[in-house]
């Protein structure tokens, strides 16, 4: 049923049509496939691209970071093995050296500061006091690091709130801590050692990296506290959100996210020994091929493409149909009944092959219409030569029962004429079979008849043959005038009481050659005129030749053409006309 | 009139040429899609003040804004503070200098109006410490100070109770913010049946004489609101002056503000209570609204923003830490 329907939906169109749609559809099906193939691999490239190049500039800054925080975790190291352990605070200061060292780091330090376990600033450079009911013992960095000495602790940015500062100016630092022994005389003791690092040199190695357009990078501590962040304050402010929760669960690794609505590419970094987070975030709308303009132009390029392979495709159609399309009109035009149509022949090698065959095929239908049309008239002919060569045997019966009569009766003078003229009317009846005879002969044999029909009916009528003498060598049919005649007699003169009247009158006309056999009988209806021009019997069949007036009037016209032939005119009680049309030809031309 | 096959395919091959066309112009030239312009706003901040002392932060957040929106944002102060015929002469010079829109800190608003009326400002003004309710401004970045007067008003009435007076400070002839927050105060105050006394700075910038009259007259325990910043300061500056026994003149000090000499003065004791605001928040945010105003956009409105009151201990909290110590 669906394949009647695809056959059906599939007929409505012409070949050029079909050709063009599958051709076009078939390029834009592999246009698209590969447009869509390559956007995807090229973006996926790109992604990857941007991803490697992400992943290359966080580890870049990670390394920056890291080689940043060990520079001071080195610090710290040299304050306190190079320093605090060697000295004994009861009897020397360290101020000397703590000078020394934050002179030489001061652009990333903020200050230094020994206290004892009890919370006591031992020593602090540049020179502060704590805050006057300032408890550092509570502070929880303070206990961590008392706590767990083994380490070195980082905290996140926050107020340098710690020493007392009549400047109207804050600090934002991060403490690196870290519990060392302090030596007093003779004991030792826990303190710890604070390093405040300034956050603005943190920041400086952070600021101004971007990720593409609009991608940026920021940094949180391990459990998600926000480090860095090119709009911290922002964030802090509730202004703008950042997706630190995503953050503090991924691992070092590229991730996908989208959120809020927007996918963003993220990729992290872990920072060595602190643990916190390098987290670069690229928007997916900074890679170029989300671009708009770029979506358009490969939209625009997969139209173009199209665009020119339409052409293509109707360019090969219709040097694919045209042909077709000509051999069609020459096959409508053979459809038509032009047998004499040329035949295209063109385009590919079937299509001339399919023209050649057509055009063999026109010509065989010809020949063989030829040869039927042939065959139809020679036949017609020697049916209406067989007709003609017989005659009524009525008529011989009753010519020799007159001749035997007149024999009988002693007029062997008369019977000797009827004798003498029957030989000479079967003599150019047979006339060596021809169909063609001379207007003299047909003359002479239409004589020899009306006088045989004469002494037969005892003079019931006359008769009168006229002819011009230069239509006697021109062309005539055989036995054209004799079954006129007959009618003539049979349907005029057998009643007449001696006045009746046959004429016969061959003349010539123009370039025509004219015949007419008159009588002054019965005359006819018009349906009798009709019916006997389309009547196949003789008019009186039981006395005639048996030759039909019907049959001499298609004998003419197969003869000589459809543009001669007999015309009647008869009145009732007036008598009948018939006129003869032939082409006045010679005898020595040729009928058609 | 029959349209012939042939004459569909024509149109047809006319009509996707033209979007062949359009396509090419819209992918690869900037006719029909312009690429993202990023057009430089210039935004003048105008404050009444002839120091910048109190917008420390309030500039960090204009700062942020100016590199985030590309706007080119001119902080102008005046040469003598509260001078409104000055602060008008400023904005007009701002606009003759090309500004696109400006931010104002209004000495007195109606002075705005009359400009805005009589058509000599063309570029849209918005306000800070003014609504837009009651003038006619593009729009404006402000805080509710009535709430936060009522906020500090019950605040005080929590730690000193009914009985005793809450001196209302006020240095020269106010504005609308501190009237806003006097009626708030006030309003409470008189709620809760407690008396409230106005004293004005003006002769007596250093509040020498008002402390003088107070301990003289045997108040020692003076609860004292300051509606402006520059009688908090004051008040805060004498009772950490060098006469001890001023110290404990007061107690209880309070006012609005978030400089960091008020926040100094908050953790060293001087201070009592804080109503504070994100000052970095109203750095931005005008700063945002000016450049949308700048770009054409239509009408802006009041933009209020939240108010905190805050004591000594908060300080440390982390959120306030970050919001009254911006980070540099």
């Amino acid at each position: 049923m669906k394949r009647k329907l695809k056959d059906g939906w599939l007929n409505r169109f012409s070949i050029r049509t079909t050709i063009y749609v599958y051709f076009t559809v078939s390029a834009l099906l592999a246009i698209m496939l590969i447009g869509v193939s390559l956007y995807g691999r090229l973006n996926s490239q790109m992604s990857a691209t941007i991803q490697k190049e992400n992943q290359a500039l966080l580890t870049q800054v990670n390394r920056s970071v890291d080689s940043y925080l060990r520079t001071i975790m080195k610090l710290s190291d040299s304050l306190y093995y190079g320093v605090i352990k060697n000295a004994d605070l009861s009897a020397e200061s360290v101020n000397n050296e703590f000078t020394l060292l934050y002179g030489n780091n001061k652009d990333y330090i903020s200050n230094i500061a020994l206290l004892s376990r009890d919370g006591e600033l031992l020593e602090a450079v540049p020179a502060a006091r704590l805050k006057p009911g300032f408890s550092v013992k509570e502070e929880p960095w303070f206990e961590n690091t008392l706590n767990r000495m083994d380490n070195l602790h980082f905290t996140t940015p926050h107020v340098q709130y710690l020493f007392d500062s009549s400047e109207y100016q804050y600090r934002w630092v991060i403490s690196l801590s870290r519990a060392v022994e302090i030596t007093r005389g003779t004991s030792t003791e826990q303190g710890v050692l604070l390093i405040d690092i300034t956050y603005g040199s943190l920041k400086q190695l952070l600021d101004n990296i971007t990720l593409g357009d609009t991608g940026y990078l920021y940094m949180t501590s391990s459990n998600g506290e926000l480090i860095y962040h090119p709009q911290m304050q922002l964030v802090e402010a509730g202004q703008m959100e950042e997706n630190l929760q995503a953050a503090v669960s991924y691992r070092d690794g590229h991730y996908q996210e989208v959120y809020r609505g927007q996918k963003r590419d993220v990729t992290v970094k872990s920072v060595g020994y602190t643990g916190w987070k390098l987290i670069g975030v690229t928007p997916e709308s900074n890679i170029s091929l989300n671009n708009l303009k770029t979506k358009l132009f490969i939209v625009f390029l997969i139209a173009f493409v199209l665009f020119i392979l339409v052409l293509i495709n109707a360019y090969i159609s219709n040097r694919i149909t045209g042909p077709i399309k000509k051999l069609e009109k020459s096959v409508n035009a053979l459809e038509a009944g032009d047998l004499e149509t040329e035949v295209s022949i063109g385009g590919s090698y079937e299509i001339q092959h399919l023209g050649r065959s057509i055009r063999d095929m026109a010509k065989r239908i010809q020949t063989l219409m030829q040869d039927i049309v042939a065959e139809h008239e020679s036949k017609r002919r020697s049916e209406f030569d067989t007709l003609q060569s017989q005659i009524n045997p009525h008529f011989l019966y009753n010519t020799l029962d007159i001749i035997v009569w007149m024999i009988e009766n002693g007029q062997k003078q008369e019977a000797v004429k009827v004798v003498t003229a029957l030989a000479r009317f079967f003599r150019i009846s047979l006339s060596k079979g021809k169909s063609i005879i001379p207007v003299r002969d047909e003359l002479e044999h239409v004589r020899n008849y009306l006088m045989i029909q004469q002494m037969r009916f005892k003079d019931k009528f006359s008769y009168e043959i006229q002819a011009e003498p230069e239509v006697l060598s021109l062309s005539s049919l055989k036995l054209m005038l004799q079954p006129l005649v007959e009618n003539a007699i049979y349907h005029g003169m057998e009643f007449m009481d001696g006045d009746g009247l046959i004429q016969v009158r061959a003349y010539k006309k123009e370039d025509s050659l004219w015949f007419e056999v008159r009588d002054n009988g019965l005359g006819m209806t018009e349906e009798q005129v009709s019916s006997l021009l389309t009547k196949d019997m003789p008019v009186h069949s039981r006395h005639g030749s048996g030759i039909g007036v019907k049959n001499v009037n298609e004998r003419i016209r197969l003869y000589f053409g459809e543009d001669y032939g007999l015309t009647i005119q008869s009145e009732p009680d007036e008598g009948t006309a018939i006129l003869i049309h032939l082409p006045a030809v010679s005898g020595e031309e040729k009928p058609l | 009139m029959k349209i012939t096959k042939k004459k569909k395919e024509l149109y047809f091959l006319i009509l996707y040429e033209i979007i062949l066309v359009l396509l090419f112009l819209a992918s690869s030239t900037d006719l029909i899609i312009k690429e993202r312009q990023n057009p430089v706003y210039q935004v003048s901040v105008i404050i009444g003040d002839s120091n910048d002392n109190d917008y420390v932060n309030f500039r960090k957040g204009m700062d942020q804004a100016a590199l985030e929106l590309n706007a080119d944002v001119s902080f102008v102060s005046l040469y003598e503070r509260n001078h409104e015929a000055q602060q008008m002469e400023m904005v007009l010079r701002e606009q003759r200098e090309g500004a696109r829109a400006i931010v104002l800190d209004p000495v007195e608003a109606a002075q705005l109006d009359r400009l805005l009326e009589r058509g000599q400002l063309e570029i849209p003004v918005i306000l800070t410490g003014a609504s837009m309710a009651d003038h006619k401004a593009w729009g404006a970045v402000t805080t509710d100070y009535e709430k936060m007067g009522r906020m500090l008003g019950t605040e005080i009435l929590n730690r000193h109770g009914t009985g005793q007076t809450v001196w209302l400070l006020e240095q020269g002839k106010g504005n609308w913010m501190n009237r806003q927050f006097e009626a708030g105060i006030q309003a409470v105050l008189s709620e809760a049946g407690c008396q409230a006394a106005y004293y004005n700075t003006g002769e007596d910038p250093d509040l020498a004489s008002f402390f003088f009259t107070r301990k003289k007259q045997g108040e020692p325990d003076l609860v004292i609101a300051c509606l402006d910043q520059e009688s908090l300061l004051a008040a805060a500056d004498r009772l950490a002056g060098s006469e001890p026994a001023w110290n404990h003149l007061a107690a209880g000090l309070y006012g609005r503000g978030t400089s960091v000499s008020l926040l100094n003065h908050l953790e060293q004791g001087q201070i009592t209570g804080l109503c504070v605001t994100d000052d970095f928040t109203a750095g931005y945010v005008s700063v945002r609204t000016a450049v949308e105003a700048a770009a054409g956009e239509k009408k802006g409105k009041d933009t209020l923003l939240e108010s905190w009151y805050i004591e000594r201990e908060d300080l440390q909290d982390p959120a306030f830490e970050k919001m009254l110590y911006p980070i540099e």
